[in-house]
């Protein structure tokens, strides 16, 4: 069989010559190397010099001592216990920061102040006088935007009526008119209501697109976050 | 300590060699030099062309090595990593003594490579000789080496393409070359 042509080329390849090497090579590295002979000494005696010096100030019973100590540390940090805070803690914290009086502030420190306004009012006046006053006039302007308040007490009783939950919260902000007016239940509510209209989209969506198996999913997790939502309301006005 | 780890170093001799170089032992520096002397310096005669030359750069190169060895990680085989000192070595000496010839000559034929039934190892040889410098250079990197494009172009400095396409014009070369000197 003919060889192809590459096994041509890989042939000659594997029949390329080696060569020997002169051998007054090594002689010539051999002297470039002598020069710098000192240096190595140098090296060995420096390095040599720190390890004793480390083994002198360490022998190896202290570094186990050391490592077995640091062992035994980390294994207690591993094991410590996880506390839980105290509830009346934080109410205590409240509590004393607000008999803390207000420090007093020095006298000079009043002094200086009046001294840096009555300067800056003095520059500015400086200033004003100066600079001639541009063409360019320039207003400032502000607007406040009144944001009605809610009227929780409307959103309590239009709740829908199909939901349960709802139903039990409607009757009870009626009776519980404080406890429905927290932030933490208003917040609550507002995700509960979102909750719920979501799950009501995705039940049409579903009527709709029976194949779409992956509505089904969305449907039982926002379902598994209104109930725990739900719980979290109630436990407000119980 | 860190060399044992070298997953590249698996020779226990090379490892003692290794070790030894490093602590700036004459016999251990030696031992390498004789394992790969042949070698290296047969890849150099074929890029210099010039005994004297070839010498002076594996000189040269194993200086270099000696000198280097504290900076060897094992990311690569000894023998690898003191080939491409020696490739260097050899690239440094072709620019002291201006060999990289202008390459005048550009072969705009795409006709693929046909080499000759009765093609041997010194024929091959003989041309390789004959070759400018740079398809020289990277003929024996990647066919008689064995380095890939990507890797000549980084130990010679040009891009990956260029190293296939002057790989295709040496190879272009050779074959007329041959033919000449098999005639």
């Amino acid at each position: 069989m003919k060889p192809n042509n590459k096994q041509i080329l890989d042939q000659a390849l594997a029949q390329l010559p080696q060569y020997k090497a002169p051998a007054d090579i090594w002689k010539s590295i051999e002297q470039e190397l002598d020069k710098e002979k000192g240096l190595p000494h140098i090296d060995r005696a420096i390095s040599q010099y720190k390890a004793d010096r480390v083994q002198a100030h360490l022998p190896w019973e202290k570094i186990e001592h050391a490592l077995e100590n640091q062992e035994r540390l980390n294994r207690a940090i591993q094991s410590l216990p996880v506390h839980k805070l105290h509830k009346d803690v934080f109410e205590n914290i409240i509590e004393k920061t607000q008999k803390e009086k207000p420090v007093r502030s020095s006298p000079y420190l009043y002094w200086i102040a009046g001294m840096a306004a009555s300067l800056l009012l003095l520059l500015s006046f400086l200033w004003q006088n100066e600079i001639p006053a541009s063409a360019e006039k320039i207003h400032i302007t502000y607007r406040e935007e009144a944001i009605p308040p809610t009227d929780w007490q409307a959103v309590y009783s239009q709740l829908p009526e199909e939901d349960e939950l709802m139903q039990f919260i409607r009757e009870n902000c009626a009776r519980l008119a404080m406890q429905c007016q927290e932030p933490g239940f208003r917040g609550l509510l507002e995700e509960y209501l979102e909750l719920h209209a979501a799950r009501q989209e995705l039940v049409n969506q579903l009527q709709t697109h029976r194949e779409q198996t992956q509505l089904a999913t969305y449907l039982v997790r926002i379902e598994k976050e209104k109930t725990e939502v739900g719980k979290k309301l109630i436990q407000h006005l119980l | 300590m860190v060399l044992k780890s070298l997953s590249y170093l698996q020779d226990p001799y090379e490892l003692e060699l290794l070790h030894g170089c490093m602590q700036h032992d004459r016999n251990a520096q030696r031992a390498l030099y004789y394992k790969y002397k042949d070698a290296m310096y047969t890849l150099l005669l074929r890029m210099l062309n010039d005994e004297e030359d070839a010498a002076d750069a594996l000189q040269e190169a194993f200086i270099e090595v000696f000198r280097s060895l504290k900076n060897y990680r094992g990311a690569s085989s000894l023998g690898a990593w003191i080939k491409t000192i020696v490739i260097r070595s050899g690239l440094s000496k072709q620019k002291s003594l201006h060999a990289f010839e202008p390459i005048s000559e550009f072969i705009q034929d795409n006709q693929p490579i046909t080499w000759d039934e009765n093609l041997t190892g010194e024929y091959l040889e003989k041309a390789i000789r004959k070759l400018p410098a740079g398809y020289r250079n990277v003929f024996l990197l990647v066919e008689v080496e064995g380095y890939t494009h990507r890797e000549v172009g980084q130990i010679i400095g040009i891009a990956e393409g260029t190293a296939k396409s002057q790989l295709f014009q040496a190879k272009k070369m050779l074959q007329r070359l041959l033919k000449d000197l098999m005639e």
